[in-house]
């Protein structure tokens, strides 16, 4: 019941931003200097098309009615067409998500194994092996750009040890391994700024609660230190960890962008690049609000997580 | 025979380049069927003591002297998992602040089942069973129900009836008790209090280590006492004896600042000066610097603790 | 002076050794005119990709440009990018921040909200887009890293304002009859300065990385010019024959953002003392 009012209020919270967001998306397009259509068209567009394409973009509107009639299509999953391919955009990204879903999925679970285990070695023992590790990956993860060390792993995996393709994709329904092959560098690359950030706060978490008073009482009552740990240390420092795991989401959304392009993966970042370098507005709208719908059910499903963590926020027991 | 000793236990904390001692050359004993009080004011080191019989001092402390004994068991001597075996079994602890003293992610029942599993070869019924039965034990109305709870769900007098519930699980022989009711009111100070001389004393004829910054809490409960005084004890006795006709003239000036004490004659009276930090504790009797009765033998060396004829034990040149 | 310096390398080594890091790339960069034997667009037709030698330090590219004079012209225009980006992104985040912390209630929301929203898209996004729909020269760069950082800058600012706007000495002031301007400036300000250095500190890193993302995938500084980002995607087709036309860009910007990092961690433990303890 309480948990429920939480969710709900969390869901209140982000009707705001989901109306920011589409506002801010839809002004992108009359940020263009001069005129978007002519702009699409190129200078060889014919008076005919240009008319057209002016009220397909609704731009012969009013601003206000030209908002309502873009929000009232996309409502209805009508995200527009392709300018060059005139294809339908909801159908390119149907194909291109999926991608990145699993590049972003990989790279957190890559990030996460990694990160939490050393953070918490080095958090048990202060200055100790693993922490003077943590504090390596801490600091080169987040300083070495992630398509350079793209760059670099496809230099010595692919083309130089020839462990891993360094390029192209494999769909997952053909060729699992083959797949998971594809997909193992890329994510690699985008897992490392990940784990650098997670690795610091897991360390930093985990030292909170160890000066809390608790853990002195469940010493005092004699419970095996891996027991303190590993049960009830860790099980309050994931509060803060899942939370930042969650923000950080975002990060691993827009490094996609840059990584699927150094693979070429066929993903909705590459795709928004792309459209962008061809000035294929629609298409870069569309995949911009993907994005940020992404980030945004993340957000959320990591404040239901925080809220089922915490018995106060789940608010049952006696 | 006592059940717990301490022999001339030293702690010191590692500040500023150098170790400082924080507990100076402690000795005492707690009997079995009594309520020993470790008075002092705050930083005198009643709690370190408090730690370094548990054996759980910050990584910047070290017990550098002396012995500390459970029965016939030097605590110094023994490894970790040892030492893991007789926490919470032999020797438990509760805290000052009982709000935090729990886990809050887990439900008490949770945390009183696994100290119950951590020492004694039980299965869950049977722990779930002893656990019911503590909570009835300290107090917890509608204890079936409350096992399923949280910490944040109770107030601070029934978290630490729950901390003492799961520190008797195992039936100590001794419990240390670190300011149990600092943190709370009056009237439920003196229940807890109540509670833990019926469940440990009455019942179970355990010691329990009391330590206060609360002369009213010694007088309520205390059998002896203890008066610590930068890191040493400076009179020890019967509370009885010791209140009627304290011989320290540290432990004097502290009854005399007491407002309900019988020797306050109209006025409360204040000590001269101030604690010496742990950086600059005079070489001889700490006190000296305070004391109205200071003599160059008070330089010296700190005194030995010596059995004065009103019972207690005094630490002061005065009775040599 | 030495003893000084040498007191400071003890509070904080890392904060020194990342400021030593950054001054004597700025040195270096700034000076590169004066040394440099090449200019960055100087092709030698003679030694295109040729190795690491007496007469290219790092190499050359594949037009017989010499490697090391681009970097360290690279290095200007990724430093002005990343202090055009934090400064005009401090300005302004931290002056709505301000307000939005001192005056609360209604402005508060009507400042965040926004912020909120910008703060919804991954960085790397809202600047591809911001350049790919605007243009793509070093100033519109600037200006698109500096959207993505005014709202970091305005919740610390905010915060900051937040923690001490009840504070005893600024209540103290305001009974004393203090202008709400003066208020925010001599005692709200001053209080933020310290997580605003941090912050600021490591967004200057960060706008590198941006800055040579977005040169990397096309979108942002245009050939000839010498970008490390640029740099190194012209490099990935010649990666295999000469690795040092990749390898070079990407450790400079990594030393780059090092530097930045370094400073940004070393201030946070002197600034902060109470919450690296341990």
């Amino acid at each position: 019941m309480q948990l429920a009012r939480y969710i709900a209020g969390r869901l209140l919270l982000l009707l705001p931003v989901l109306f920011g967001t589409s506002v801010l998306i839809f002004l992108l397009l009359r940020l263009i200097p001069g005129d978007p259509a002519q702009v699409i068209l190129g200078l060889r567009a014919t008076p005919e098309r240009l008319v057209i394409v002016r009220s397909e973009l609704g731009l012969d509107l009013p601003i206000h009615q030209q908002y309502a009639q873009w929000l009232g299509k996309l409502l209805a999953g009508d995200l527009g067409k392709d300018f060059r391919s005139n294809e339908a955009v909801s159908e390119l990204l149907r194909v291109r998500l999926p991608v990145t879903i699993e590049l972003t999925l990989f790279a957190l679970a890559l990030a996460i194994v990694v990160a939490v285990p050393l953070g918490i070695r080095a958090a048990i023992r202060p200055g100790g092996l693993a922490d003077r590790a943590a504090m390596l990956l801490g600091l080169l993860g987040i300083s070495i750009p992630d398509f350079w060390l793209g760059i670099m792993l496809i230099l010595l995996f692919s083309l130089g040890l020839r462990m891993f393709p360094s390029s192209g994709y494999v769909r997952l329904e053909s060729d699992l391994v083959g797949n998971l092959r594809s997909f193992f560098l890329p994510a690699l690359t985008l897992a490392v700024g990940l784990a650098a950030v997670l690795v610091r706060m897991t360390r930093a978490a985990l030292l909170e609660v160890l000066e809390r008073d608790f853990v002195k009482f469940l010493r005092a009552k004699g419970l095996r230190e891996r027991l303190i740990i590993y049960q009830h240390v860790l099980r309050n420092a994931s509060i803060p960890i899942v939370t930042v795991i969650g923000l950080q989401f975002g990060y691993l959304l827009g490094g996609a962008v840059i990584v699927e392009e150094v693979f070429s993966l066929p993903g909705v970042g590459r795709l928004i690049v792309s459209a962008t370098l061809e000035r294929n507005y629609p298409v870069v709208q569309a995949g911009m609000l993907v994005v940020a719908l992404l980030f945004i059910l993340v957000n959320l499903a990591t404040d239901v997580l925080y809220g089922l963590l915490n018995p106060k926020i789940r608010g049952d027991g006696a | 025979m006592s059940l717990l000793s301490l022999r001339g236990l030293s702690t010191e904390f590692y500040s500023g380049g150098r170790w400082l001692e924080a507990v100076s050359d402690v000795s005492f004993d707690l009997r079995p069927g009594e309520i020993l009080g470790l008075v002092g004011e705050s930083g005198c080191g009643k709690s370190t003591i408090a730690y370094s019989v548990m054996q759980l001092l910050a990584h910047n402390a070290r017990i550098s002297r002396g012995q500390v004994l459970l029965g016939e068991t030097d605590l110094l001597r023994l490894e970790e998992a040892d030492l893991q075996a007789l926490r919470g079994s032999r020797v438990s602890m509760i805290f000052q602040n009982p709000m935090t003293a729990l886990d809050p992610l887990f439900t008490i029942g949770h945390q009183l089942v696994e100290t119950l599993q951590a020492h004694l070869d039980i299965n869950m019924h049977e722990a779930r069973r002893r656990a019911l039965s503590l909570l009835r034990q300290v107090g917890i109305p509608a204890a079936e129900e409350r096992l399923r709870a949280y910490p944040h769900q109770f107030s601070g007098g029934m978290s630490q009836r729950i901390a003492l519930a799961i520190a008797i699980a195992c039936q100590p022989q001794v419990l240390i008790a670190d300011e149990p009711t600092t943190a709370l009111d009056v009237t439920i100070q003196a229940q807890i209090l109540q509670l833990i001389r019926r469940l440990l004393v009455d019942e179970r004829g355990s010691g329990v280590l009391l330590i206060t910054h609360d002369l009213g809490v010694v007088a309520q409960v205390c059998d002896r006492v203890a008066v610590m005084y930068a890191g040493s004890i400076v009179e020890c006795g019967e509370v009885a004896a010791l209140f009627a006709a304290p011989q320290h003239p540290y432990t004097q000036a502290l009854l005399n600042s007491l407002p309900s004490h019988r020797k306050a004659r109209g006025r409360l009276e204040t000590i001269a000066g101030r604690v010496p930090s742990l950086g600059d504790r005079p070489a001889g009797c700490p006190f000296a610097p305070r004391c109205p009765h200071t003599k160059e033998r008070c330089e010296n060396g700190r005194p030995p603790l010596i059995k004065v004829e009103t019972g207690q034990e005094v630490a002061c040149v005065l009775y040599d | 002076m030495i003893a000084r310096l040498r007191a400071s390398y003890a509070a904080s080594p890392s904060a020194s050794v990342g400021a030593s890091i950054i001054i004597a790339l700025v040195i270096l960069t700034a000076a590169a005119p004066l040394y440099s034997p090449y200019k960055p667009e100087t092709m030698d037709f003679m030694a295109p990709l040729s190795g690491p030698s007496r007469a290219h330090l790092l190499g050359t590219d594949n037009f017989g440009r010499d490697i090391l004079t681009r970097v360290l012209y690279g290095y200007q225009i990724s430093l002005a990018v990343a202090l055009g980006s934090v400064g005009f992104g401090m300005a302004a985040g931290v002056t709505l921040g301000l307000l939005a912390g001192y005056f609360g209630g209604a402005l508060d929301n009507i400042i965040m909200r926004p912020m909120d929203v910008l703060m919804a898209f991954p960085a790397i996004v809202l600047v591809v887009a911001l350049t790919g729909f605007v243009g793509r020269e070093i100033a519109v760069m600037m200006l698109a890293v500096a959207v993505v950082y005014v709202p970091i800058f305005a919740r610390v600012m905010r915060g900051a304002a937040l923690e001490c706007v009840n504070e005893l000495y600024v209540e103290g002031a305001r009974a004393r009859g203090a202008s709400h301007l003066r208020l925010m400036l001599r005692h709200i300000l001053p209080n933020a300065i310290p997580p605003v250095l941090i912050q600021a500190s490591i967004l200057m890193g960060i706008a590198i990385l941006l800055e040579s993302a977005l040169s990397f995938i096309g979108l942002g500084t245009q050939p000839p010019d010498p970008s490390l980002g640029l740099m190194l995607s012209e490099g990935r087709s010649f990666m295999q024959q000469a690795p040092w036309m990749v390898l070079v860009p990407g450790l400079a910007i990594s030393l780059a953002v090092l530097g930045f990092n370094l400073l940004g961690n070393g201030l946070q433990a002197l600034l902060n003392p109470a919450r690296m303890a341990r």
